[in-house]
């Protein structure tokens, strides 16, 4: 929410320990894709960026292991839930590991079925998975890790 | 034990001035010569005294706020006004940022923002440290 790399998107809210169903995301970050700021950014703003709400769940997992399909699955399953009710156009699943993700892992990650972008983050290596669709591929342009 | 933020901001207290100076500066057009001539030698004194009181006097009545909380609750004063609240009315806490300020938005149905950048608090660690009190105190409603 300050500083930070490139634009992805404006997150105006944070909350810690975020419950969405039965499962508690460490953070979740919520906001929009239209920039604040002075007179001239906000009418620029306004003409040419989409007025998208978007959201990212942010987790620490014990390791890259616990990841399977079924995991994926659950998650990304509530995520859309809650896109539709919230209107939610845009939405991330990050999640952080201690431990290099095995192969099989990152190609669950890679070939994310979804419109979500779902990324891996190697919290000791600071390598990172994603999945190479449209969102995956522009958080990870934007990110400063 | 209470803690107590109470955080003059000073680009507040001079922005006001510089207004109530801009006032008393154009005043002078509209003034009748004879007057003016008689008020000049002392005039810039005088208005610099009084709008550097009155932004002081204005800021403290509008719009310095003031919080001090304990485990159980907080109490927010702006300017005049007081609030005060306890923790275990609140179930979320989240961290906004509006236009460059922080606010700490507790919530349960509706909402009660503190606001952090103002109050000159790190709203991190602030953050953190209200969502430990609403915790606490959850806990040990739904204990009791």
């Amino acid at each position: 929410m300050v500083k930070g790399g490139r634009w992805v998107a404006e997150f105006r809210e944070s909350e810690r320990n975020h419950k969405l169903g039965d499962l508690t995301f460490d953070v979740c970050l919520s906001g929009g894709t239209r920039t604040k700021g002075l007179f001239l950014s906000r009418i620029l703003s306004y003409f040419v960026l989409p007025n998208y709400q978007v959201a990212c769940y942010i987790a620490r997992i014990p390791s890259s292991n616990v990841i399977s399909s079924d995991f994926l699955k659950k998650r990304l399953m509530l995520i859309r839930e809650r896109a539709k009710e919230e209107e939610l156009k845009w939405n991330w699943l990050f999640l952080v590991a201690e431990d290099e993700p095995s192969a099989k892992v990152s190609k669950l990650i890679e070939e994310g079925r979804g419109d979500e972008g779902v990324l891996l983050y190697n919290h000791r290596s600071r390598s990172l998975v994603y999945s190479h669709n449209l969102l995956g591929k522009r958080m990870k342009a934007c990110l400063k890790l | 034990m209470t803690e107590k933020v109470s955080r003059i901001r000073f680009f507040d207290v001079f922005k006001l001035f510089v207004i109530f100076l801009a006032v008393q500066m154009g005043s002078t057009l509209v003034m009748p010569v004879w007057f003016y001539d008689i008020i000049r030698p002392y005039f810039l004194f005088v208005a610099v005294a009084t709008s550097i009181l009155l932004a002081y006097i204005v800021y403290m009545r509008a719009q310095h706020f003031e919080l001090s909380y304990d485990d159980a609750g907080f109490s927010l004063k702006r300017g005049k006004t007081l609030e005060t609240r306890k923790w275990k009315e609140f179930h979320k806490v989240l961290l906004v940022r509006t236009d460059g300020d922080f606010l700490v938005r507790l919530q349960d149905g509706e909402s009660f923002d503190l606001p952090v950048s103002k109050l000159k608090l790190d709203p991190f660690s602030f953050r953190m440290k209200t969502l430990g009190f609403v915790e606490e105190s959850r806990k040990g409603s739904d204990g009791g």
